[in-house]
């Protein structure tokens, strides 16, 4: 039921991608950045609280008078840093939310990815400790409300020989021993959630935790115009002698509080609990299909550690070379158990050439899923199958879309795991050898590629930046990038159409070109004999 | 040619760079601001909208927090001289030891003759010998009312072994508080 749930919303989450793609282009599209917009609003969240906790005063008496102080009398600076506070926690919420959701529909959390997801189950907790124990500095009747109200779920559990609500109790109840012990906690719960995010990424390579420039700049914009535009108040000061009868919850935080006075805290621990632990265990509830893994063949691997630079999820590792007679000293070892089966470091290899004249082409690293070989073959079929005036071959990557559905008589479909596991050789060789007109890479969106980073790695392979990259002699024209996904399947049917065009054009000016060098050749080699004379 | 100087637009003029048509520019700006408004609004209002009310407000608050350790639930009593006749001093200590166990507490909350609160605990810690503890909450309406206290925390079946019984006029929003004083031996409330 999960996956056809999941099925379901996919398609209107790739649509709302699409829409997002065209307010702010594939590059800064926000939503193929929510983790690293997260890490964004941690880091306002954390130079802001410095900031205030500097003029905040921490005894129990005094916290109310100096949050009322910085935030009225010093608005200006400490007022808008304490509204900046708030907000960047609440978008932390909001995007960690929305980042998980998107990676459990687009199916990015199971097999051996599974580490950044259950790492990412305590980031949740963490965060709302983060938050709530903030709330309760500023010792207003929200946190009044607030803090009586977790201490009494924890209460409830039944491990404290005296209920910590007691603390609470009545008026003088609360001293200022247990009040710095509050602070501290809001201190060093959020260092443990840096420490936890740090965990939630280490089984990812080049784990993007900063957003591009102008996605940074348009999150710290909206959070520091919404901090100017409606600055953070307080409520009246807590009174233990009263209960809040009116309170005003942040709602991303505090959305708990109204189902612990509804239903108990017993029925609120079995929720957080039992959905916490649900979400936890997704990855083995709905397993993935088994893919085979990368294998290194040794006599093919020069230690050049491409693959190593290349991997996105740290599967690849450089170690001394067990074979003794080598002439290289490094070789690249594959950890099964981090390995997605992508192939991107396939594409890496230096020795991933189409070029060589076995049988069987035997690179240094490949997954057997789709073996580089078996791609050559493929090229070699489609590309004898061509019988049209325009002869195009299209890579594509098995998760951006339907591939047989392009072909037809002028264009051949290879499909790959990752648009990454094509080295840019095979591009040339598609037009030397294969007599394709045209080259047509079909990845996924860009930003949002399945396995992370092929349509990066593919790019900047194509334009030079990364080994092995597209010799300069290839005519860029006949090269066509597409970053889609399957819901852009007509967007990418006209551009092949188009593609298609540009190639006529094309050759007609190729053929005028070599036509004219020609005619230039002919009249050279009549005038230089005279010139001899 | 150095490749590396090659930029992404330069080479590939179509596909790798987002081709952005002039028209699309503008439209793209308003998007994006109607976006940042949206998200604005939507931060602003939920991070203290809508208001929750915890409690009615017309209503109190009556709670009760305290830890009380029942009476143990065997009797300890000195061996007479008749009894310890023969024994050694090692058999007179063991001979009157005597289980740390001890029994359930009873707490009984009535407002205006109606019982709202009733609840016995059993006393805490593995052997049971620990105090046990309460700690309740109950919402009234505001207004005059007569609360009484009881507490059994003997082994008796029936009646209590104190009680208290207070006439208060409770303000809307008040938290009433029911404490047990161990040392004076008596309910107090705040």
């Amino acid at each position: 039921m999960l996956t056809s749930i999941k099925r379901g919303m996919r398609i209107p989450i790739l649509w709302l991608e699409g829409i997002f793609d065209f307010i702010f282009g594939q590059r800064f599209n926000p939503i193929y950045h929510l983790g690293a917009l997260t890490w964004f609003f941690y880091w306002i969240v954390c130079f802001s609280g410095i900031y205030i906790y500097i003029l905040f005063d921490t005894g129990v008496n005094n916290a109310h008078p100096s949050v009322e102080w910085l935030t009225n009398d010093h608005w200006w600076h400490a007022g808008i840093m304490r509204s900046m506070h708030r907000y960047a926690s609440d978008a932390m919420v909001i995007f960690m939310a929305v980042h998980m959701l998107r990676e459990f529909l687009l199916d990015r959390y199971h097999g051996v990815r599974w580490f950044a997801w259950f790492t990412g189950v305590p980031l949740i907790w963490m965060l709302i400790t983060s938050g709530i124990t903030g709330y309760w500095l500023v010792w207003d009747e929200l946190a009044q409300y607030m803090a009586i109200a977790s201490f009494e779920w924890l209460d409830w559990l039944g491990i404290f020989s005296e209920p910590i609500a007691n603390n609470f109790l009545k008026e003088g109840s609360l001293g200022d021993r247990f009040f710095t012990l509050l602070i501290f906690m809001h201190i060093f719960v959020p260092i443990g959630l840096l420490f936890l995010m740090w965990i939630h990424l280490l089984r990812l390579n080049h784990a993007e935790t900063t957003p591009p420039r102008p996605i940074a700049l348009g999150a710290f914009l909206i959070i520091f115009l919404l901090s100017l535009a409606f600055p953070v108040s307080s409520h009246a000061p807590a009174d233990l002698g009263k209960v809040p009868t009116a309170v005003g919850l942040d709602w991303f935080y505090m959305a708990g509080y109204p189902i612990l006075d509804l239903l108990g805290p017993g029925v609120l621990w079995v929720l957080a609990v039992g959905v916490s632990g649900f979400i936890a265990v997704l990855p083995w509830i709905i397993p993935r299909k088994p893919h085979a893994v990368a294998v290194v063949d040794l006599p093919n691997c020069n230690g050049c550690g491409r693959c190593f630079e290349d991997c996105p999820f740290g599967a690849v590792n450089m170690q001394k070379r067990t074979d003794p007679d080598s002439r290289y000293d490094l070789e690249a070892v594959v950890k099964e158990s981090f390995c997605t089966g992508c192939a991107i470091c396939t594409g890496s290899c230096p020795a991933s050439t189409p070029y060589r004249k076995s049988e069987e082409l035997v690179t240094g690293i490949d997954v057997a899923d789709i073996a580089l070989t078996a791609l050559r073959r493929k090229m070699h079929s489609e590309a004898e199958r061509l019988t049209g005036k325009t002869k195009v071959l299209v890579f594509g990557c098995d998760f951006s879309w339907d591939a047989q559905s392009y072909e037809s008589d002028e264009v051949g479909v290879i499909g790959a795991i990752c648009i990454g596991q094509i080295p840019p050789s095979f591009i040339e060789y598609a037009l030397n050898r294969c007599g394709a007109d045209g080259v047509f890479l079909r990845g996924c969106r860009k930003g949002d590629c399945f396995h992370r980073l092929g349509v990066y790695w593919t790019e900047e392979r194509l334009t030079g930046y990364r080994d092995p990259y597209l010799r300069p002699r290839i005519a860029r024209e006949q090269v066509r990038v597409s970053w889609a996904a399957p819901t852009d399947k007509n967007r990418t049917a006209e551009q092949l159409e188009e593609f298609k065009r540009d190639l006529v054009e094309f050759k007609a000016a190729q053929a005028a070109r070599e036509a004219e060098d020609a005619a230039a050749k002919v009249k050279s080699a009549d005038v230089a004999p005279a010139a001899g004379e | 040619m150095d490749v590396h100087k090659i930029t992404a637009d330069k080479y590939f003029p179509k596909g790798i760079k987002d081709s952005i048509p002039k028209s699309v520019v503008i439209r793209r700006y308003v998007f994006q601001a109607i976006f940042a408004v949206f998200t604005m609004a939507f931060i602003g209002y939920f991070s203290h909208s809508p208001v929750y009310h915890p409690i009615d407000e017309n209503h109190a608050l009556i709670k009760v927090s305290f830890s009380h350790p029942g009476e143990r639930k065997d009797k300890c009593g000195k061996l007479t001289s008749e009894q310890a006749k023969g024994m050694t001093a090692k058999e007179r200590v063991r001979s009157s030891l005597c289980s740390r166990e001890r029994v359930p507490v009873t707490l009984k909350i009535d407002v205006d003759g109606k019982t709202i609160y009733e609840e016995t605990k059993q006393p805490g810690g593995l052997s049971k010998d620990g105090a046990s503890l309460f700690y309740n909450k109950d919402f009234v309406p505001a207004g005059h009312h007569e609360i009484t206290v009881q507490m059994r925390d003997t082994d008796r079946t029936e009646g209590f072994d104190y009680e208290h019984t207070e006439k208060v006029e409770l303000e809307p929003g008040q938290n009433f508080v029911i404490v047990f004083n161990d040392e004076k031996g008596r309910f107090f409330v705040y």
